[in-house]
């Protein structure tokens, strides 16, 4: 995956280029406001961007969102919540027209070791239940590209880290690149090989996990790693 | 505990005096039912005919206005980052069949669909005073209920859910049926109780363009109007079913309307 992106939006202004091989995790590391969200609703399509964007061979910035073929898991999941956890997985697999849906999304579910959850509805799962549906739902379309939002953003600081080594060894098994968006230098340590520092919407640094701990740039980067090594 | 708030006793007077206003003329109503001959009133040839009629009428409304006024809601729901103009004028309009008087409402059907209206001239048929003008006066008298009801239900809803949808693969179309509609369709409920509700109980815009033929534009409440010169205890009897209609949409309606009631 390669991507140039440009966006324009009132006064703020992103400008980055991202390079993820296929079956590494890239942490889009930053601060609140750095525009880490932005790159990946950029990515998606949701946000219009210019420059242009590679999945595997194709070029994909003139295509709409759903011809994108891009997974995302949202940082509050967004599982919808009138369908049951087999249907939300489904919901891919249907609309792209995959044979058996169903069986795909059971498939998927007993995966990720949640095929118990079949018949639940969103509403009612813990917040480390309803990270897996959705890593789940976003991986059952077979995408080409894997984008998760701060996703363990909203879990409770307790589970976070059982939470966390479980969504890294899922991440490790994909053949496809991922893009992880956190503000959590653990998140960065735990899922992902490479790193791009995003402040103020540009580039600060750009390294792999161990580079970064050994010679951070910046200062935001630097207080990261000194409070992580207090740990 | 949150402070009791209180209000000064003389507001009591008319505060009581207002809620007996609403109440009173009800329960007139109840105590002055003819109960015994209810039964024999109801099974009327005439009223049975207006029953029927009143129904069919407002269950057909109430499905062309489903299938006119969700894609209407969600356009005004959708509309928010048009410019203020065409945005304030599509809201305004679809408000106007509310504050207009119903019989205001008939005299416009027929000065459009009447046979020298402004389309109505070009029809090779007659729309006034047939069932089709009864359907379509409701339909312009209860529309709006629908539309406000199902519209505040779109905007309530997250459209982020659209949104992940969009990037599992669903067209806009997938998106509409598979997820926005089912999201809403409480709204969707309520707004069409409504509007049915509205529908049955309409009289000037019917009568001004639909007129009063027995068994084919007298509805329900025409018929009551007119039998309480005649036989004031059918027009009696006559009342107490639409009284009841109103009382079950109120219950099913009990969360959104008085919220509490069931805490």
């Amino acid at each position: 995956m390669k991507a140039s992106l440009a966006v324009g939006r009132g006064s703020f202004s992103l400008d980055i280029e991202l390079e993820v091989a296929a079956g590494r995790t890239l942490a889009l590391l930053g601060p609140n406001g750095a525009g880490k969200s932005t790159a990946l609703a950029a990515l998606a399509g949701t946000v219009p961007s210019s420059g242009p964007i590679t999945v595997g061979d194709r070029r994909i910035e003139g295509l709409p969102v759903e011809q994108r073929r891009i997974g995302m898991v949202f940082q509050d999941y967004l599982l919808f919540p009138h369908l049951t956890v087999l249907e939300n997985v489904a919901f891919g697999p249907r609309v792209l027209n995959f044979l058996n849906p169903t069986d795909v999304a059971k498939t998927w579910l007993d995966r990720l070791g949640i095929l118990d959850l079949a018949s639940h509805r969103p509403p009612h799962l813990s917040g480390g239940q309803q990270q897996r549906v959705a890593l789940a739902r976003a991986l059952a379309t077979e995408p080409e590209l894997l984008l998760l939002d701060e996703p363990l953003a909203a879990l409770d600081v307790e589970v976070r880290d059982s939470v966390r080594s479980d969504l890294a060894a899922h991440l490790r098994a994909l053949d496809i690149p991922t893009i992880v968006v956190t503000h959590s230098f653990e998140d960065v340590v735990e899922l992902a090989q490479d790193v791009v520092v995003l402040e103020g919407g540009r580039v600060t640094q750009r390294a792999t996990v161990r580079e970064l701990i050994k010679s951070p740039a910046t200062a935001y980067v630097r207080k990261l790693v000194a409070a992580w090594g207090e740990d | 505990m949150p402070p009791r708030r209180s209000f000064p006793p003389l507001l009591w007077i008319p505060a009581g005096v207002g809620l007996a206003l609403l109440v009173l003329p009800l329960v007139g109503l109840v105590v002055r039912a003819p109960w015994g001959q209810l039964p024999a009133l109801l099974s009327q040839s005439s009223v049975a005919l207006a029953l029927g009629l009143s129904i069919a009428t407002s269950l057909i409304s109430t499905v062309i206005a489903l299938v006119l006024g969700v894609p209407l809601a969600l356009v005004l729901a959708r509309s928010y980052d048009w410019p203020a103009i065409p945005r304030r004028l599509i809201r305004a309009l679809v408000t106007v069949p509310l504050v207009l008087p119903p019989v205001v409402g008939g005299v416009a059907l027929l000065l459009l669909l009447g046979r020298r209206g402004l389309i109505g001239q070009f029809l090779p048929f007659q729309i006034p005073f047939t069932p089709a003008a009864v359907v379509i006066a409701q339909v312009f008298v209860a529309m709006p209920f629908l539309v406000l009801s199902v519209e505040g239900a779109l905007r309530a809803v997250d459209t982020r859910y659209e949104v992940a949808a969009a990037t599992l693969g669903a067209s806009r179309f997938t998106i509409f049926r598979r997820i926005t509609l089912p999201l809403v369709a409480p709204g969707i409920a309520a707004g069409a109780l409504l509007c049915f509700t509205r529908a049955l109980g309409e009289f000037g815009a019917t009568i001004t363009f639909a007129g009063s033929f027995p068994g084919r534009t007298q509805t329900l409440p025409i018929a009551t109007y007119l039998q309480l010169q005649t036989d004031p205890d059918a027009a009696i009897a006559l009342s107490l079913v639409l009284m009841l209609v109103s009382v079950v949409v109120l219950v099913s309606l009990r969360d959104r309307w008085v919220p509490g009631v069931t805490a």
